[in-house]
């Protein structure tokens, strides 16, 4: 994925804001796509295409604030850069407190506003890499039978074959074999790489 | 003449006839006498003088002796043939002597009359009056010798066949001196000379003028009674008209003096003026409101012009122009400059005054100073024109968060455009036609920052205290869109239902957004706990009663507690957590500044309406 690839979604109910920023956008080379509203957003349905969110905080209808709550509540995790006319430390707060990735107050440069886009937008690479790992990580993980998924979080605990063994009442043996077809299903090569996999997905898919 | 020797008395008492003796010897021997003594020819000339002496003397006695005989006959002639009646009488009355014209007049003859009663010819009616006038005649006991008082009186005789006739008499008394008598009477005693004049026609005249007199003072009299009954009534009626005149006089000049009294008294100067501009009257008071003494002020026409404040005077001038044309009392407000220097306003009020006959009698005027009341109203004006900026910059502090977005968006579209026309431009080879785009963009954006700007600038400004003719309706819509963004933020739809022809009126178009500003912010307040989609602003303009137009903004919010209905307006009166309560205080002083009223009511449905009425702006009233 490349910043090329990547789409800058501008939401703003000032048209001269909407039409100045898809401009500069284009200018600088990005990929620039324009909502007069956040309803006209969420209305798309969720972003195909990787890219970042460029938001105005105080529009009619939903703010941008309301908007981020709403990304956030249907798990539509996209880099968001909030650019207010009149920006306040509370509001500015909240808007970090909910994931954003930056907060401009207008006017600001363009300059600022470009290497906050193409921060976000090296985010959301990272960010959908990640997500691609997990689902990787989350695909094997289904594959393990219950007995085998016991055995994995007790070795991503740090236990020894033996400690694991005495923990669910089977021969260390059993245990060596267990750990062999979790290493296997899990395709990593090595403790370590399946830790680290592991700590990557979200806590609910690690119990 | 020697001394020692008595001369002989004829010579001494008649020296003329002497001298005329000597004259005459003189005369006749050629000589001059010897004036020795005892010569014998001095003693003849002596008897010669003496003889001629008595010569003289004879002829002189005979030419007397002539003379008195012819005077003693023309006398008696006199007397006789007088038309009067003469006689002397006694005392007692007796005749003593008569003339011819008293005999005749008795119709006696003379010879007859003597030593008669004259009383006995007096008519018996008139005795008493005869013994009287003998009595008052006759010389009084104690009196001076000498002729006594002549005494006159009329009485009626009676002739002795009976006829009578009236005389009039005119007596005296002369008291002759012992020894003598009255020549002829052989009486002694007072005699009584008495002239009688026969007055019958004058009596009968007199008695018949006295008859007609008589008659006609009767006449006359009852004439003069009714005509003095007459003349007494109408004395009486005079008497009593003047008593009320006086009466009438004296409440005159009681109320005179009551009234007098009461305009020397006035608090406020007051006056009347002539309709040739002259003061007719001034009241005391001026001295104390202008410093000028009443007589001062009443030199020339213009005194009191001359006091009023220059800038003042043409507004003056038109007032007075009105004078005549205008019945009703009008007022008027200046200032002047009084004896002193110091400034004062006066607010004057005057009618003209009208005769019985509606005819000008020029201008009925009280001046009262105004100054403290003037001092306190500037004071008061001063201090609400700072408290209505203050709530103004109140408001735009409330307003700030939008405004700044409004601003802030047209200059983020402007950093945007700016940076990348630079980066058009510098792209190898330049995008042009973008770039001019960009700064096309530039040019609309900043004029829309300049325009938010300056009606931002408009709520802060101090106001001018200026009044222009407004079309209402466009001051609504640039209220609505300084508070376009506020409205949009707080998702409130703005309906407006504005009259086309809708008239002008005189106004501050500041003042007024105020008010406007106010009343909309006011709604949306009332309307931040609806749900959305429920916050409906109406704005309606219309021209519904004549002479005025009505602004009402209507919100659906929850509407105003009764209670609270009647306090709306008062100052410091809030429903808002941190309000300041002067919004609709300072509206309302706003609108009634402006010849309106503002009012709240609630709606039949939901919400409440703030309504407003301005007067229609007449062109010839400017």
């Amino acid at each position: 994925m490349t910043p090329e690839t990547a789409t800058v979604f501008v939401v703003d109910n000032d048209p001269s804001v909407r039409k100045a920023l898809a401009r500069s956008l284009l200018t600088a080379g990005l990929k620039v796509k324009t909502f007069a509203s956040a309803r006209e957003f969420l209305d798309q349905g969720p972003p195909g295409s990787p890219g970042c969110l460029v938001l105005d905080v105080r529009m009619p209808g939903l703010s941008g604030l309301e908007l981020q709550a709403e990304l956030n509540a249907r798990d539509i995790r996209i880099p968001i850069i909030f650019i207010t006319g009149h920006g306040d430390i509370p509001l500015s707060v909240k808007a970090m407190k909910g994931g954003a990735t930056d907060f401009l107050t207008k006017p600001f440069k363009l300059g600022n506003l470009i290497r906050a886009i193409r921060e976000a937008l090296q985010q959301d690479e990272f960010l959908q890499a990640s997500r691609a790992k997990n689902a990787e990580v989350q695909r094997c993980l289904e594959k393990l039978t219950p007995r085998e998924r016991e055995v994995l979080d007790l070795v991503v605990k740090g236990r020894l074959n033996k400690q694991i063994g005495e923990e669910l009442g089977a021969a260390e043996s059993t245990i060596k074999v267990h750990r062999g077809r979790v290493m296997n299903k899990m395709q990593v090569q090595s403790v370590a790489d399946l830790v680290r996999d592991m700590a990557g997905l979200a806590p609910k898919h690690r119990e | 003449m020697s001394k020692h020797r008595k001369p002989p008395a004829p010579p001494d008492h008649y020296p003329h006839i002497r001298l005329a003796a000597e004259a005459q010897l003189a005369r006749s021997s050629g000589t001059v006498p010897e004036r020795q003594r005892g010569t014998p020819a001095a003693m003849i000339h002596e008897l010669q003088v003496h003889q001629l002496e008595l010569e003289i003397q004879n002829h002189e006695l005979k030419r007397v002796q002539s003379e008195l005989e012819q005077s003693r006959d023309r006398y008696l002639d006199l007397y006789d043939f007088s038309p009067v009646g003469y006689f002397a009488i006694t005392g007692e009355g007796r005749i003593l002597e008569v003339n011819l014209m008293g005999a005749t007049l008795l119709g006696v003859p003379r010879s007859k009359l003597l030593q008669r009663p004259l009383g006995s010819f007096v008519a018996f009616e008139d005795r008493d009056r005869w013994r009287r006038h003998l009595s008052t005649t006759l010389p009084q006991a104690g009196s001076s010798p000498g002729p006594g008082e002549k005494q006159s009186c009329e009485l009626m005789l009676q002739r002795e066949n009976g006829a009578t006739f009236h005389v009039c008499l005119e007596s005296i008394c002369l008291e002759q001196t012992a020894g003598q008598e009255p020549a002829g009477t052989g009486v002694a005693g007072p005699v009584i000379r008495t002239a009688m004049s026969d007055i019958t026609k004058r009596i009968e005249a007199e008695t018949m003028l006295r008859n007609s007199e008589a008659r006609l003072r009767q006449e006359l009299e009852s004439r003069v009674r009714d005509r003095t009954a007459e003349l007494q009534q109408i004395n009486e009626n005079l008497r009593r008209e003047i008593e009320i005149r006086k009466l009438a006089e004296q409440e005159l000049s009681e109320s005179e003096t009551r009234y007098r009294t009461v305009a020397d008294f006035t608090y406020d100067w007051e006056y009347w003026e002539s309709p040739e501009g002259v003061l007719v009257y001034c009241s005391p008071a001026c001295e104390r409101i202008t410093g000028y003494s009443a007589a001062e002020l009443a030199v020339g026409k213009e005194r009191l012009t001359q006091m009023i404040h220059p800038q003042d005077r043409e507004h003056w001038r038109q007032h007075k122009c009105a004078d005549r044309a205008m019945p009703m009392p009008r007022s008027i407000t200046f200032r002047i400059h009084r004896k002193d220097g110091e400034l004062c306003w006066i607010e004057h009020f005057c009618q003209p005054i009208t005769g019985n006959q509606g005819e000008f009698l020029g201008v009925r005027a009280s001046n009262r100073d105004v100054t403290d009341r003037k001092q306190a109203d500037m004071d008061l004006h001063e201090l609400r024109e700072a408290l209505a900026r203050v709530a103004r910059i109140t408001t735009a502090g409330q307003l700030a968060a939008s405004l700044a977005h409004e601003i802030n968006q047209p200059l983020a579209a402007i950093r945007c455009n700016a940076e990348t026309a630079q980066q058009l431009l510098a792209c190898a080879p330049p995008n042009i036609a973008e770039a001019r785009a960009a700064l096309a963009d530039i040019a609309d954006d900043s004029g829309r920052a300049g325009r938010v700007i300056q009606r931002l600038r408009a709520l802060f400004a101090k106001t001018i205290d200026e009044r222009s003719v407004l079309q209402l309706n466009n001051v609504i819509h640039e209220t609505l869109d300084l508070l376009h963004s506020e409205l949009e933020l707080r998702e409130v739809t703005a309906q407006v239902h504005l009259e086309p022809a809708l008239p002008k009126v005189l106004g501050n178009r500041i003042e007024l957004q105020q008010v406007l500003i106010n009343l909309i912010v006011n709604a949306m307040d009332a309307m931040s706990g609806c749900k959305p989609g429920q916050q409906h602003l109406e704005i309606t303009t219309a021209c519904e009663v004549p002479g005025e137009i009505r602004v009402s903004v209507c919100d659906s919010g929850a509407g105003i507690q009764v209670p609270e209905i009647r306090r709306l307006f008062e100052p410091f009166f809030t429903t808002k957590v941190g309000g300041m309560g002067m919004g609709l205080a300072i509206s309302q002083y706003i609108i009634e500044a402006h010849d309106g009223n503002l009012r709240a009511v609630n709606n039949p449905e939901r919400g409440a309406t703030f309504q407003f009425t301005l007067p229609i702006h007449h062109k010839e009233h400017p």
